[in-house]
């Protein structure tokens, strides 16, 4: 059966066009073609990250595949997954979070407006931040801020749904 | 790929010429591509060339494969190039790539402030690319797809790049050989030439 569900990883470092380098999606470590065997799928936007480059930034990918490819990737230290399932982020894990969606280059008060729900924070991951407050983040933010922002729905579309269900 | 729609652009079929293959073409990279024997050759490898028409944001562009690349080659159909005679400059592009394997590999790349990025995974392509395919990239708003013998076999959302820009070719090594290069403005049918599904389901 194939599930869904969304995580957040880095860009990994590759051979571009030309002999050149560049960056993909460090899903490829565990789904490098689609669809893959067992009907694997996914699909990625890149996120608000550090600075541009190759290997440089994040990207927010809806994996759809086996429970046993989830679990390989839930296994990776690269990849975070996002509750999708539970309604609030448990106090213990906030934290967490809140360190990583500011390494990100979100501020305090977007983290904090994403309600600590899974959808709050992807809607923060696929849109461009809109608050920014420090010097540090000035830099960031720009450097990351999409010309027009990717939304939830418009990756949703893009991957089958139906005979699938969230592993939260 | 909508061939009535956009249109066949250069056939490549006079007297060997360029790089660039005509006045029509800019080199994008190194020599920038010629005409050998009716067709479009890269004769140092590694190079490209731009049909120098600045197009409308929703383009697409095709090639045919006359010769398919070898083992570990490769064949690029770009679109919405900024500067036509960069190819460094932003733009979306496809790869067919010849693995040696039962099927070969497309990719999907963006150029974008100076950075290469592989758009999602890559797509299996089977059977191999041959003689006589024809390979397209298509750009409509945000969609980003790749066309094969008619048949779209994979598309990318990104909306980094949205302006108006230029389409191309790039051969990786010297074996390669494309003809009949087509496209520019992409415009959907009109809608009463569309087919009605409610007449389809019956």
């Amino acid at each position: 059966m194939l599930v869904h569900s969304w995580y957040v990883c880095p860009y990994d470092v590759t051979s571009g066009p030309g002999g050149s380098v560049g960056r993909r999606c460090a899903m490829f470590r565990h789904v490098p073609v689609t669809p893959g065997p067992a009907g694997e799928n996914w699909e990625e936007a890149e996120i608000l990250g550090g600075p541009p480059g190759p290997g440089n930034g994040f990207t927010v990918v809806k994996l759809t595949a086996p429970l046993s490819v989830h679990s390989l990737v839930r296994a990776d230290a690269d990849f975070r997954r996002i509750p999708m399932g539970v309604p609030v982020i448990p106090l213990g894990d906030r934290p967490g979070w809140r360190t990583y969606l500011t390494t990100l280059g979100y501020t305090l008060e977007e983290v904090n407006g994403t309600g600590w729900t899974g959808t709050g924070i992807l809607a923060l991951l696929t849109t461009a931040a809109s608050v920014v407050t420090t010097a540090a983040n000035i830099i960031t933010v720009l450097a990351g801020r999409r010309v027009a922002p990717k939304r939830v729905d418009q990756i949703e579309t893009r991957l089958p749904t139906s005979g699938s269900d969230t592993i939260d | 790929m909508g061939h009535q729609i956009t249109r066949l652009l250069d056939d490549f079929n006079r007297a060997d010429e360029g790089p660039p293959p005509s006045a029509s073409w800019v080199a994008s990279l190194n020599g920038g591509l010629q005409v050998v024997s009716n067709e479009c050759a890269a004769v140092i490898g590694d190079e490209a060339a731009s049909w120098n028409t600045l197009y409308l944001a929703d383009q697409e562009f095709f090639v045919t494969i006359s010769v398919p690349p070898p083992t570990g080659q490769y064949v690029v159909v770009y679109a919405r190039l900024v500067t036509a005679t960069d190819w460094n400059s932003n733009q979306y592009q496809i790869d067919m790539i010849a693995t040696g394997g039962a099927t070969d590999t497309v990719q999907f790349w963006k150029r974008f402030s100076g950075v290469w990025t592989q758009l999602g995974s890559d797509i299996s392509l089977s059977p191999n690319i041959a003689i006589g395919d024809q390979v397209g990239i298509r750009l409509v708003g945000t969609d980003i797809s790749a066309h094969y013998n008619e048949d779209n076999i994979g598309s990318r959302t990104d909306s980094d790049i949205t302006g108006a820009g230029y389409g191309g070719l790039y051969i990786s090594e010297t074996i390669a050989r494309l003809d009949d290069f087509g496209g520019g403005a992409f415009t959907s049918l009109p809608k009463r030439q569309q087919p009605n599904p409610a007449i389809i389901a019956r």
